[in-house]
């Protein structure tokens, strides 16, 4: 396997004068992974400067959520990464319940990570098969988004939407799990170590692989923390940070997983990390069914939640509580918050400002992908056009939650 | 993971104190008013002319701490002179620590930025500067980011209405894209149940 030599670029530029070539790698291009439009600066095929151009999927999702009740606004955070639907509305249940300082039964916090680790492996298969894809390897996108529609049934199963559930709410979950969909689940998982397998098996130890992955786009930890990374692409350059610990949401801190992390910090790392995070998943949601008790999935708080179907129609004050749920929404205390949550991609953090205390006075999302395209131009100084690509796979951009 | 773990329980109460008022002796002249938890610090800086601050937070301890700016975002508080809040976000990796930094800025007024200490401001800043309309100087490259290329006004400031005052229309007669002036055939609803609060915010000034 070589290792890719950067080229010397002998100056007879100012001889002929030659200047650098502008490319537009446009906004439909299908290697730029959404609406991307970058402006290259090129030297033959090694890039000089990079600049992408965003905003081409920007809804305006700040500002219409500050025009929405709390509940009205939570379906927005399922569009933001459309690949990784529960993990944004997570967040945002949690900054809520900040605000409130309420504690959800633990059935519901059983669920809530059982469908966090769900979405996780959504997340990662799409972003390591795409990525592929993005390279030349056709065959791992189309045998593991059959697993992605196994898993948007149990999605649908629970919610009735296959991607965009607004299931996660502050308070619990929305309903219940159907009869036998742990069982479903349980099958699932014990097949999936099966399908990882097959997979790496096409790209792990694959010539053209390595020899497309190796040693691209590296970048140490002292300049990934400078730049404000986090997640994968953080714990690829052999800095341990995950939020799953530190932060200590819900009920993390009493299950035990690995964390992978990376030496180098190129793309392969980045791959192989995304890999091993599928099968932690695996055995966080194994654990989570193996544990998981009988209970309630919301609180018992009707001030901040719906009353069931069968209060509503037996009791006048339920009634009530149904009613001023419906049209008035909640009401927060004037305060302000910022919760950060490990979603797929890094850190998804939401900041909740109730000033008004109706609606969102102020609803600031960082998304984790925005950080990461900033620094596209610094990780691929003097690459090839070709590595560019496989650089952009790397980062799992999602534009949805970049552009908001 | 137990490995990894320990370099960071390591640090304990005292060096943490000691950090903490390491800055607040230096820089207590320009901390206004400071709100203390568990897991975070919210400090309202009262100086706009933060760049020595941020430039001393980085530099000084970067043998010693792993600093980044995480996010970067501003409120609009209409009713108010310095109506811009300016939140930064910093995470010190370390001691599993934010900070939060407050910065209350006037309408036309200006800020240094910190794109050659914090790289991650880079971008953080542009979209501050598309949506609000907050200049900031020494920026290498201050241009709009989200919006359009064309969109003139700030999207985010209360002010400016839900539905913008442009249109981007096909005019099929002359065969290309225009702005129009926005119009709606239904009048804008805000559908606003709570009476209650309504009563309260007018009484004390707020809206």
């Amino acid at each position: 396997m070589d290792i890719i030599k950067k080229k010397k670029i002998i100056n007879i530029k100012s001889f002929f004068n030659i200047s650098n070539f502008t490319l537009n790698f446009g906004p439909q291009h299908p290697a730029a992974h959404g609406v991307l439009r970058l402006i290259l600066l090129l030297s033959g095929e090694n890039i000089k400067t990079l600049d992408p151009h965003i905003g081409l999927l920007h809804r305006g999702t700040e500002k219409l959520i500050e025009y929405k009740n709390f509940l009205q606004s939570l379906p927005y955070f399922d569009r933001l990464d459309y690949v990784s639907m529960m993990s944004q509305e997570y967040a945002y249940s949690l900054a809520i319940e900040e605000i409130t300082k309420t504690f959800i039964p633990l059935r519901a916090q059983y669920i809530r990570i059982i469908f966090s680790e769900i979405t996780r492996i959504l997340n990662h298969i799409l972003a390591i098969t795409t990525h592929a894809m993005d390279v030349g390897a056709l065959t791992p996108f189309l045998w593991c988004f059959e697993e992605r529609e196994k898993l948007m049934e149990f999605y649908e199963r629970i919610s009735g939407a296959r991607m965009h559930a607004a299931y996660i709410r502050p308070g619990g979950v929305s309903q219940d799990l159907s009869k036998g969909l742990l069982d479903d689940i349980h099958f699932f998982i014990l097949n999936f170590y099966k399908r990882l397998n097959d997979m790496e098996e096409l790209l792990s130890t694959n010539r053209i692989w390595l020899y497309r992955l190796k040693n691209i786009g590296i970048i140490n930890s002292f300049e990934a923390l400078n730049f404000g990374y986090s997640g994968v692409m953080l714990r690829g350059s052999n800095f341990f940070w995950d939020l799953r610990i530190f932060n200590n949401y819900d009920l993390y801190n009493k299950l035990n997983f690995l964390i992978p992390v990376g030496f180098i910090g190129d793309c392969y790392d980045r791959y192989l990390i995304r890999l091993l995070e599928m099968r932690e998943s695996s055995n966080i949601i194994n654990f989570c069914i193996n544990n998981i008790n009988l209970g309630y999935i919301k609180l018992n708080n009707f001030k901040l939640i719906n009353p069931s179907r069968l209060n509503l129609k037996n009791s006048m004050e339920s009634l009530i509580n149904h009613f001023k749920f419906y049209s008035e929404g909640i009401l927060l205390n004037k305060n302000e918050i910022y919760v950060a949550i490990e979603a797929p991609k890094g850190e998804f953090g939401v900041y909740l400002n109730s000033n008004t205390k109706i609606n969102p006075y102020r609803c600031h999302i960082k998304s984790p992908g925005f950080l990461h395209l900033q620094s596209l131009d610094f990780m691929s100084k003097n690459y090839l056009i070709a590595d560019v690509v496989a650089i952009i796979g790397t980062q799992d951009l999602v534009f949805g939650e970049i552009d908001r | 993971m137990g490995k990894w773990c320990f370099k960071f329980l390591m640090i304990n109460e005292k060096e943490f104190s000691f950090f903490i008022l390491n800055i607040f002796l230096i820089f207590h002249l320009i901390f206004e008013k400071i709100f203390y938890s568990n897991n975070y610090i919210i400090i309202n800086l009262s100086n706009n002319k933060i760049l020595n601050f941020y430039y001393y937070l980085k530099k000084n301890f970067n043998f010693l701490l792993n600093i980044t700016l995480l996010d970067f975002w501003c409120v609009d508080y209409i009713a108010y002179l310095k109506r811009f809040e300016l939140n930064y976000n910093f995470l010190i990796y370390n001691l599993n620590f934010r900070f939060f930094f407050k910065i209350y800025l006037k309408e036309l007024e200006n800020i240094f930025s910190i794109s050659n200490i914090f790289f991650s401001s880079n971008w953080l800043e542009r979209e501050i500067f598309d949506f609000f309309g907050i200049n900031f100087m020494n920026h290498f490259n201050l241009r709009k980011i989200l919006n359009d290329y064309g969109f003139l006004g700030f999207p985010l400031r209360k002010d400016f209405p839900l539905s913008g005052y442009f249109s981007l229309k096909y005019k099929n007669n002359l065969k290309k894209i225009m702005n129009e002036i926005f119009s709606l055939n239904q009048q804008f609803r805000k559908f606003f149940f709570n009476i209650w609060v309504y009563i309260f915010m007018i009484d004390t000034n707020f809206i």
